[in-house]
């Protein structure tokens, strides 16, 4: 065997490396010379009669290499590798073609197999379960999401398929068992979720349907990392008792490692529905049986709908109509297909530039070379042979320019989760990673190679129609065919026309971000971070503990060294948290009830963020729980509600059927804040709502009543705001101890700085507006080379022409103006169809734009000078070039 | 055909080195057949391409370095292939002669 494998490299080596091969026969022969010398000098010859002889009778060792290495050669592999030698050596001689045509390659190429990868990653990637071909969703095209009525119904009705369970998006809690406490992401899941999945718990057991009843008994399943962070992996964790959001649960399963569910979670609880609940808050899953197809599936939905509606007369018959059974897979990336699609559309225009671009060079450059190639043709070079010639080179380019974009691709991946923010990311990424696999390996493989052909078959057929007599001959006139010039001139019209169009976006993108950073925020920011904490079901909360807490993790907070101001709320500028029905005020203007943004702080939270008192007192220790109910309101609310900011001891209540809340008298009126969305990423953040105050009300913390604080923390975490001397060492360690001290079953979540915050907020507009700014840039640069490239090519043809026409008296300028004209026509072309694509185009960014109309004059007409003016060098210099020209020099050319 | 079967036919009795073989064809043929000329060692590399023997540098008894030839299995077969209907061949060519002798 290790003979045989031995033998394999040899002779493959001996295919791959003709030098190889040469030494090897040269040896060879040598040894039957030496011999046969020998044979005669045994036999009584003089050495040197001998060697005569022997060379006579072997004959020309030379020669008969040359026959070995027909018999030995590996053909076809080997005439390839000539042919690439060839290639290299022929774009080593230009050596600016070549680079130009390589970089303009990495460029596309890499913009291409980036684009991809996401795509790949996002949509394409089989998802980490068992046959997961076989899981469905019971969903709405959009992907909506079902009650617990479809639920339970179709789960009990289903005969197609094996399991159907639910899951339920949970929120955050504060997982503590022993001394380890820290706060976890939860997801509520049904009965058979993980069998739905084909994914069992590799201690303990799933959940079953005893914990889905509404007084079930409190049980968890936990992740493999959370068992080893938690407990050391135990083997006897399953059946401890462990403390989730203030109450206990017992531990019945841990998934295996790797494991994780969409979206991810540490930990898993069951999820309690009946036919009654009407929210559309449950992601139905089915595992289809073996011996059942989608199809049946789909038939047995035809015959449910209408047992649906007959069953729960309130639901919605069209919504009912839509519902189907969605492949999982396809479910998992719905949401981002279309933004995906358009990206690849995108990079891909970028890529057709990129290789137009090259096509036209190689034309030129195909053009240039007829005399060479009616040369070899002359020399008895077959028509195939120079059609190989022009393939191969082009092959030999597009590979460079794959290695390249591969580089490219791989930096830009490196760089992406530097301008995506993370949530969206794994919103996006769904537990996939970035990393290249053969999909996105063939994807760029493939992609070079039709690269390759498209212009390669351009410089092909103009090299094969090299005309021996027309080259040889007529030297000076050759013309290149009208065809040629006519697609040359098309190719630079539609590269101007897409760059416009890019160069609109990138500048209206640009001008949304620097109009947002300009806004006035309403606080100030800089020494502000911020430390989340989940207080979901702790410390109980009725007022007097919470407030006792407040009191006391403040104090130990103040301590902290460098903390120099410190307050608690449940929100914080920029991200809305909380939105209350509040009632009608007396005397307001809005007589309906309406839903308003909430707050509760303790009373330095207005200094932290230096917000201003317009009007009436802050908060102090006078508002404590029992004393009077008060409130403060933004001046949105005092103009929205009341006209102004005369508001004073009017009373204000939140709708007391819900909230258990007493009306309250406004004492004060602050100043606005910004206040963004920051869950509309998905959708795309409609930036005009970016910068609005809506109205907001600031409570006192130690006065909410214990329904309310049940409501906010169980939607979000709250937020410590501490201003501090960002320079302190070891200060977030130093306030986790501090709170230890305080609670110890209440870890903070992270620290962030408030301008991280802000921050991220505008990620994704930054993210876009990097990405549009990257791709005109390098359209524009393919633009201009392209346009300079066919300028400098027909002043070079027409070199004698404008020798004669200066020998007869033209001045320079008019020489210029003449030759610069083709280029500036196809220019103007260009930018008027690129404005009329942008006017089209911007429509779709629209709701991106933030104090920026879609058809901004001023981006339009920045956008054109900028093409007119970088059009006009691309096309002065080749011409000034030609203008120059001295009578005599160009009547000698060619 | 007949200098490849001759190369296999000598290999057959063993891995040897072209100069060998080469000698081998003018002992057996009386100095008859001379292969150093241009057909030789294509063969040798045609036959090495085609499977039928395998390469390998290996020291003489003389102590040079020399590229010793050896039958592969699927030249083994071809020989004995090769011989039979060479055997068949050359038989009924002497039968032939044998009858033509003695009509004659």
């Amino acid at each position: 065997m290790a003979s045989f494998l031995r033998q394999g490299l040899r002779r493959l080596a001996d295919r791959l490396r003709p030098a190889t091969r040469d030494r090897d026969m040269e040896a060879e022969m040598r040894f039957h010379v030496e011999a046969l010398v020998r044979e005669h000098v045994d036999a009584g010859m003089s050495v040197e009669d001998a060697r005569r002889d022997a060379q006579r009778r072997f004959g020309s060792v030379v020669r008969w290499k040359e026959r070995g290495h027909e018999v030995r050669g590996a053909g076809v592999f080997e005439t390839a590798v000539r042919d690439v030698r060839v290639a290299g050596r022929s774009l080593r001689r230009s050596p600016g073609f070549a680079a130009t045509v390589i970089v303009t390659l990495v460029l596309g190429l890499g913009a291409t197999t980036a684009a991809f990868a996401v795509v790949n990653a996002a949509l394409l990637k089989p998802l980490p379960y068992p046959e997961a071909e076989r899981i469905f969703v019971l969903a709405l095209p959009d992907g909506g999401s079902q009650s617990g009525r479809e639920f339970l119904y179709v789960r009990e009705r289903t005969s197609v398929f094996e399991r159907i369970a639910a899951q339920r998006r949970g929120s955050g809690w504060n997982f503590s068992t022993g001394s380890f406490s820290e706060y976890v992401t939860a997801l509520r899941v049904s009965a058979g979720y993980f069998d739905v999945l084909g994914v069992p718990p590799f201690h303990g057991r799933e959940f079953s349907t005893t914990e889905e009843q509404g007084n079930g008994p409190n049980a968890v399943i936990i992740s493999e990392a959370l068992w080893r962070r938690a407990f050391n992996s135990a083997p006897d964790t399953v059946g401890q008792v462990v403390d989730l959001g203030g109450v206990t649960h017992t531990v019945i399963g841990i998934m295996p490692s790797g494991f994780a569910t969409i979206p991810a979670a540490d930990v898993w609880t069951p999820l309690r529905t009946n036919l009654g609940d009407a929210g559309y808050n449950y992601v139905v899953v089915g595992r289809l049986s073996t011996d059942a197809s989608a199809d049946q599936a789909a038939a047995e939905l035809d015959v449910v709908r209408p047992e649906l509606l007959e069953t729960f007369p309130n639901l919605n018959a069209q919504r009912v109509g839509f519902l189907l059974w969605m492949p999982y897979e396809e479910y998992v990336g719905v949401v981002w297909r279309f933004p995906l699609v358009a990206l690849l559309g995108a990079v891909g225009l970028l890529l057709l530039i990129a290789c137009t671009n090259v096509a036209g060079l190689q034309l030129a450059r195909a053009t240039d070379r007829r005399k060479e190639f009616a040369t070899l043709a002359a020399l008895g070079a077959g028509r195939a042979a120079l059609v190989r010639h022009a393939l191969t080179e082009s092959m030999v380019l597009a590979s460079l320019g794959a290695i390249g974009g591969l580089g490219v691709a791989v930096s830009v991946l490196r760089l992406i989760p530097a301008f995506v923010p993370p949530e969206m990311l794994d919103a996006l990424l769904a537990g996939q990673s970035l990393a290249l696999d053969w999909r996105v390996g063939v994807m760029l493989g493939a992609t070079a190679v039709a690269a390759g052909l498209f212009f390669g078959l351009f410089a092909a057929y103009e090299t094969a129609t090299a005309d021996v007599q027309a080259a040889l001959g007529e030297t000076v006139h050759t013309t290149p065919g009208q065809r040629v010039a006519w697609l040359r001139r098309s190719f630079s019209v539609v590269q101007i026309a897409l760059t416009v169009v890019l160069l609109v976006a990138a500048g209206l993108l640009s001008r949304t971000i620097l109009n947002i950073t300009a806004t006035d925020l309403g606080f100030d920011a800089s020494g502000v971070i911020i430390g989340k904490m989940s207080l979901q079901g702790a410390p109980a909360e009725d007022p007097t503990r919470l407030s006792t807490f407040f009191d006391r993790a403040l104090a130990q907070l103040r301590t902290v060294p460098g903390v120099l101001e410190v307050a608690a709320s449940n929100g914080i500028p920029v991200e809305r948290t909380s939105n209350l029905p509040l009632e009608p005020p007396a005397g307001a203007l809005l007589e309906e009830p309406r839903s308003v943004d909430w707050q509760y702080v303790t009373a330095d939270y207005f200094d932290v963020f230096r917000m201003s008192l317009l009007t009436g007192r802050l908060f102090d220790n006078r508002d404590r729980a029992g004393a009077a109910p008060v409130a403060i309101v933004n001046d949105a609310f005092a103009h929205t509600y009341f006209g102004d900011r005369n508001i004073l001891g009017r009373h204000l209540q939140l709708t007391p059927a819900f909230s258990q809340d007493p009306p309250r008298e406004i004492i004060g009126v602050v100043s606005n804040v910004s206040m963004r969305s920051n869950s509309g990423f998905v959708r795309g953040v409609s930036a005009r709502s970016m910068s609005g105050a809506p109205p907001v009300i600031y409570v006192p913390a130690a006065q909410v009543s214990e329904r309310v604080n049940q409501l906010v923390h169980q939607i979000n975490p709250m937020n410590w705001a501490l201003r501090v001397n960002r320079g302190e060492p070891a200060l977030e360690g130093n306030l986790a101890a501090a709170m230890t001290t305080v609670d110890p079953t209440l870890p903070f979540i992270r620290f962030e700085a408030m301008d991280t915050i802000i921050n991220t907020d505008l990620a994704l507009h930054r993210a876009l507006t990097v990405f549009a700014a990257v791709l005109a840039a390098i359209a524009t640069v393919l633009a201009c080379v392209s346009l300079y490239g066919l300028v400098a090519y027909t002043v070079s043809r027409c070199t004698r022409e404008v020798g004669i026409r200066i020998a007869l008296g033209a001045t320079t300028g008019q020489v210029l103006r003449n030759i610069m004209k083709e280029g500036l026509l196809l220019t103007a072309g260009g930018v008027v169809l690129g404005l009329l694509a942008a006017t089209l185009v911007t429509q779709v960014v629209a709701s991106f734009l933030f104090g920026v109309a879609p058809l901004d004059p001023l981006t339009f007409a920045a956008v054109v000078a900028f093409v007119a003016v970088i059009a006009l060098i691309a096309t002065a210099v080749p011409a000034a070039r030609a203008a120059g020209t001295k009578p005599a020099t160009a009547l000698r050319a060619e | 055909m007949t200098l490849d079967f001759l190369i296999l036919r000598i290999l057959g009795t063993g891995p040897n080195h072209g100069y060998h073989i080469a000698s081998r064809i003018h002992q057996l043929s009386d100095d008859v057949l001379r292969v150093e000329d241009g057909s030789f060692y294509p063969a040798l590399y045609r036959l090495e391409k085609k499977g039928l023997i395998t390469s390998e540098w290996a020291i003489t008894e003389n102590n040079r370095k020399a590229k010793f030839y050896r039958l592969t299995r699927k030249g083994r077969t071809e020989v004995t292939a090769e011989l039979e209907s060479w055997t068949r061949l050359s038989g009924a060519v002497g039968r032939v002669l044998k009858a033509l002798q003695q009509e004659g």
